[in-house]
């Protein structure tokens, strides 16, 4: 059976620069014919779950991912069911809103796409863990945050072989509606994340913790922009990766202040860990400013251990070789780190 | 009491600037010593050339550590052999917790494998005589700490990996009264417990209050220009480092 | 109550003057073969040159407008001249022998006064010739060459220049590097002999004075091994309603153990299009060193490029970009570290004011040979009102595991903290912020010659001056 395919065009940067340099965006090839994937669900009581449409006041708000406007008409042409979700107003769950996505070789591509709406003051922890393996899977979350709401996302993708992995995240945050990320990026033979976080609402913010590990043949194609409009909004984008073998990655990040963010404050690191000679480190951190009354940083440290860093270890006992075994580990480990206790199994992430 | 280190003209310094011109040391086993003197005189400089540093040239003299030479050795060589810094700025390690720091550090020191039970029991132990709340065992190492449990990150370490010759630099610095107590008093028990010999690098005298002073040393401009017993610490307290320079 | 700034017009005066035309001859505008053999005729190019011109020129045409950085719309190589020649005979040694006009354009420039006091020679182009070019006898002594690259074309150097002539920056390297190839006119040749230090600056001052036309002059520095070098380079031009071009290449070599120092005041007025293109090629232990102030034109793409080709070679970028109305300012850097030990370090501030976009772009390339190599890039931006826009789009592409890579930008304003510490102890609001701004582009003032740091620092309080309301 011939298989026909979409082209798509995603991961763009939000200003280009130098084509030569391969840095603008990613050309993706998509199957046509998809299905949602069955997966395994704890939903806490008190979130109500609707099939075939995203629900609430904020329904209609058009919000933009960071893979952008290709694949947002590819999944409107594929037809494929959205799930929504919605929070009750002012309620904080103490339970996380679970789900576990262990793909098996399927013959059409997988694509879940999810709406989450955090109602006004409630507060929700939504995991995803992702793993198995199959051809093509895409998973899509639009997130739809009320006033002084608040969401952490937290991903956890272990996939093996040579899986073709997208995941894609939209945000819009109103006026004190917060945003935490957790992303901890470990298999798939080749994987493209992409977000997108509209902080529309006053003091809204963003919080993004974010960890790969790629080896051997495997790449990482990553888009991550705030987009401050929402007066003194804040966003803080961190990134720490470990490169091996002949691993390939490219990390876009962009703090966008727009005229009117008045008071908005952004920050964007990424701390890079290189261990083979044969692998390409690409990384491209952008500061975008319409926008007088701001204050934007950004860093990124690529290579071997820090000096310092490693000479402390040394003066205690530790030798070059084991602090590197070390870091590799630490890399991921501090992400980790911050999930609190017992929302994941332990096994989860070994 | 049998000689520990031995310092011999010891000339070091970074790029093309020296900043030691010829240092002589000699600390005896378990021996309590002061290096005291006026900012960039080259106290700091000197405590990370015994450890073997990087970015340091050592251009001249000798540094014999209990009978062997390790002038210019690699840092972690030096450290197995029993030498301990405290470092000033002690660095953060996001994604390595204290306790498994610690832990790493004893096996690559001792080269034996220790049972995590005993291994926690123990630093359980110290974390509560040093007042630091059990659960920065499980914090990325100084991660967020603020200066004071720094430093008793730092003093922790030295309880637990029992050197038998440690360099303190600068610890009681940027410490309020009761942290320099805790690490006064910690410092005194290393000195209970293991016996080893000291260096300790200060400005002030609130760290050596419960420790017998052996040898003072006044270093300026990368030279020693003084040295004597404890009773040099009050010369230096009550009429400073003038009376000492050229 | 803090008033908004406004903004007004600054006084360009002192750069802005023009005299008519005082050309005896130039091309058609726009671009076709029979103008570049007119150009190649009229200069008498070698053959291999002007066929070197017509294969740039077809290079030109299939190459596409940049799709990133500043909109390029407003320039239509069909309203440009790309030659025209002074109405002066031939290149001058003395200032005596320059015409009047154009010895006076060059006088209220201050060209001759610097030569006198601190400069080992000086070439003055205006518009596409050289028209004066002079060197201090006890540099010439040392072997020193300084000359026009026309002459140099035809002389004893003419096997270098072939040799080395858009070695560095080919044709290929984009539209403009093209254009360049195909229409390039004066410029300067300068060969530093193995083991000469010059402890003077060398500098090249080029006015644009017709108007509607382009610059495209082609500047060729080689430093042999063991020698030192501090280059100048200033450039103007008086203001028209009309586009203007500058699309001028510089190509560096920088030999063994050698050090070029190039520093740059550009000010071009504001209806200038200054695609320029700079590159050096560093051998080991080498260092190039930039310093480089971009104040004029209405739209720039300017990245000086290092590419460090020998085992420890080095490179030192510092640089300040005054972004004001009208103006958008794409500047930056390219580093490439193909060697192993190899160094780079980068330095920049920008400042938007008055509506102006500037946009500080890098790119640091680490290839696999690189190891045990070092870059350092710290980026400043400072916004003044809230009329303008400030990017920064820096990338990175590391392929080598044991290297040293370290980035860091900040954005921000000027704080009103600071003002209002400055204005407690006297000064007015105008000035505290004017001398705000120029300690803040004192990465760049700090490198230069005092007389080039104070017409910098001038240049500064002119765009700051009246942004108070």
């Amino acid at each position: 059976m011939e298989q026909s395919n979409s082209t798509l065009t995603i991961n763009r940067l939000p200003v280009r620069t130098w084509n030569r340099l391969k840095l603008n965006d990613a050309t993706v090839v998509l199957p046509d014919a998809v299905k949602p994937y069955e997966y395994f669900e704890e939903l806490p009581e008190g979130v109500d779950r609707v099939k075939g449409k995203s629900i609430g006041p904020m329904s209609d708000i058009k919000i933009a991912t960071g893979f952008g406007d290709d694949l947002d008409g590819y999944i409107n042409d594929t037809g494929v069911m959205i799930s929504g979700y919605i929070t009750e107003d002012g309620r904080e769950y103490d339970k996380p809103l679970k789900q576990k996505y262990v793909y098996a070789d399927t013959a059409e591509g997988i694509i879940n796409a999810l709406d989450l709406t955090i109602s006004d003051g409630s507060s929700l922890t939504v995991v995803q863990e992702v793993d198995g393996h199959t051809s093509q899977a895409l998973l899509r979350n639009i997130c739809r945050i009320g006033k002084n709401a608040s969401l952490t996302l937290i991903q956890i993708q272990k996939l093996t072989g040579n899986t073709e992995f997208y995941n894609d995240i939209g945000v819009y945050a109103e006026d004190g509606g917060e945003f935490n990320l957790i992303q901890i990026i470990l298999g798939a033979g080749s994987s493209y994340y992409g977000l997108k976080c509209a902080l529309a609402g006053t003091g809204s913010k963003l919080s993004t913790n974010i960890a790969y590990s790629v080896d051997s043949d495997r790449r990482l194609d990553m888009n991550y922009v705030a987009d401050h409009t929402g007066k003194r909004t804040e966003s803080d984008i961190s990134v720490r990766g470990v490169l091996k073998g002949n691993a390939k990655k490219l990390f876009r990040g962009s703090i966008d202040f727009h005229k009117g963010c008045a008071g908005a404050k952004g920050s964007e690191i990424e701390n890079v860990l290189l261990i083979d000679d044969t692998v390409t480190n690409q990384t491209i951190p952008l500061i975008l400013c319409d926008e007088e009354d701001v204050e934007g940083a950004h860093g990124a440290t690529i290579g071997r251990i820090d000096e310092s860093l490693l000479f402390y270890m040394r003066s205690r006992g530790i030798s070059e070789e084991q602090a590197y075994a070390l870091m590799e580990q630490a890399q991921i480990d501090s992400v980790i780190n911050l999930i609190e206790e017992g929302i994941l199994e332990h096994e989860s992430i070994e | 009491m049998a000689e520990l280190l031995n310092i011999t003209g010891l000339k070091a310094g970074i790029e093309d600037k020296e900043i030691l011109h010829g240092i002589d040391l000699s600390v005896g086993e378990g021996e309590v010593h002061v290096l005291m003197g006026p900012n960039g005189a080259g106290k700091s400089t000197l405590g990370s050339v015994i450890i073997g540093a990087p970015g340091y040239e050592i251009t001249g003299g000798s540094i014999i550590y209990d009978g062997e030479d390790i002038t210019g050795e690699a840092t972690d060589k030096i450290a197995k052999k029993g030498v301990f810094l405290s470092f000033q700025n002690p660095i953060e390690i996001p994604g390595i917790t204290l306790s498994n720091f610690i832990k790493t550090s004893m096996e690559e020191i001792t080269g034996q494998r220790i049972k995590l039970w005993d291994f926690k029991k123990k630093l359980e132990a110290v974390m509560e005589t040093l007042h630091m709340d059990k659960s920065y065992a499980d914090r990325d190492l100084n991660v967020g700490f603020s200066g004071g449990e720094k430093k008793k990150a730092e003093i922790l370490q030295l309880l637990m990996l029992r050197p038998k010759l440690a360099i303190l630099d600068e610890t009681d610095s940027g410490l309020d009264v009761d942290a320099v107590h805790i690490v006064s008093e910690g410092v005194r028990e290393y000195k209970k417990q293991v016996g080893g010999a000291l260096i300790i690098i200060t400005h002030s005298t609130r760290i050596l209050e419960a420790l017998d002073v052996d040898k003072t040393h006044i270093l300026a401009d990368g030279r020693i220009v003084a040295e004597g017993d404890a009773t040099l610490i009050d010369k230096v307290n009550s009429d400073g480092f003038e009376q000492f320079l050229g | 109550m803090k008033e908004k700034t406004q903004v007004a017009d600054i006084d360009r005066s002192l750069y802005d003057f023009r005299f008519e035309d005082a050309d005896s001859y130039k091309v058609k505008e726009g671009l076709t073969e029979d103008i570049v053999n007119q150009i190649s005729e009229e200069k008498g190019d070698p053959e291999w040159m002007r066929e070197f011109r017509l294969r740039s020129l077809k290079i030109y045409n299939e190459t596409p407008v940049p799709d990133w950085g500043p909109d390029l719309a407003g320039l239509d190589m069909d309203n440009i001249v790309t030659y025209v020649r002074p109405n002066t005979e031939r290149m001058h040694t003395s200032w005596e022998d320059v015409p009047e006009d154009i010895k006076d354009t060059f006088d209220r420039l201050g060209i001759p006064q610097a030569e006198r006091k601190s400069l080992a020679g000086v070439g003055a182009q205006y518009d596409s010739e050289l028209v004066y070019h002079n060197v201090k006898d006890e540099v010439a002594e040392k072997g020193v060459i300084y000359t026009d690259i026309e002459s140099a074309l035809k002389g004893e150097y003419a096997d270098m220049i072939r040799h080395h002539f858009m070695k560095a920056v080919p044709p290929t390297d984009h539209k403009f590097a093209a254009l360049h190839g195909a229409v390039w006119s004066g410029g300067s040749f300068v060969y530093v002999p193995k083991g000469v230090k010059l402890d003077i600056p060398l500098q090249s001052y080029f006015r644009l004075n017709a108007k509607g036309a382009g610059q495209f002059e082609h500047t060729l520095i080689i430093v042999d091994e063991d020698a030192y070098l501090h280059f100048i380079e200033g450039c103007s031009a008086p203001k028209y309603n009309v586009a203007n071009l500058h699309a001028g290449c510089v190509e560096l070599y920088v030999g063994k153990n050698s050090t070029l120092r190039y520093s740059t005041i550009e000010n071009w007025s504001k209806n200038m299009y200054n695609l320029n293109t700079k590159r050096a090629l560093v051998e080991e232990g080498g260092k190039i060193e930039w310093v480089s102030g971009s104040f004029g034109s209405h739209i720039s793409y300017l990245y000086p490029m290092s590419v460090l080709n020998g085992k420890g070679a080095r490179t030192e970028f510092t640089g300040v970009t005054f972004a004001g109305e009208g103006q958008n300012l794409d500047t930056g850097t390219k580093v490439v570290h193909n060697a192993p030990e190899t160094s780079s370090y980068i330095n920049t501030r920008s400042i938007s004011k008055s509506g102006g976009i500037s946009t500080f772009r890098s790119s640091v390339v680490m290839n696999k040979d690189a190891h045990g190599s070092r870059s350092a890039v710290s980026c400043e931006s400072l916004m003044v009102d809230n009329l303008s826009r400030s990017d920064t789009v820096p990338a990175m592409d590391i392929r080598c595991a044991d290297v040293d890579v370290g980035h860091e930008a900040k954005i921000g304003r000027i704080s009103d903290d600071t003002v209002f510490y400055l204005m407690s102890r006297g000064l007015s609001e105008a000035d505290a912020r004017a001398l705000i701004v120029r300690g803040f582009a004192d990465n760049v003032s700090k490198e230069l010659p005092l007389e080039y740091a104070v017409e910098m620092n001038n240049l500064i309080s002119l765009e700051m001056k009246g942004s108070i309301g």
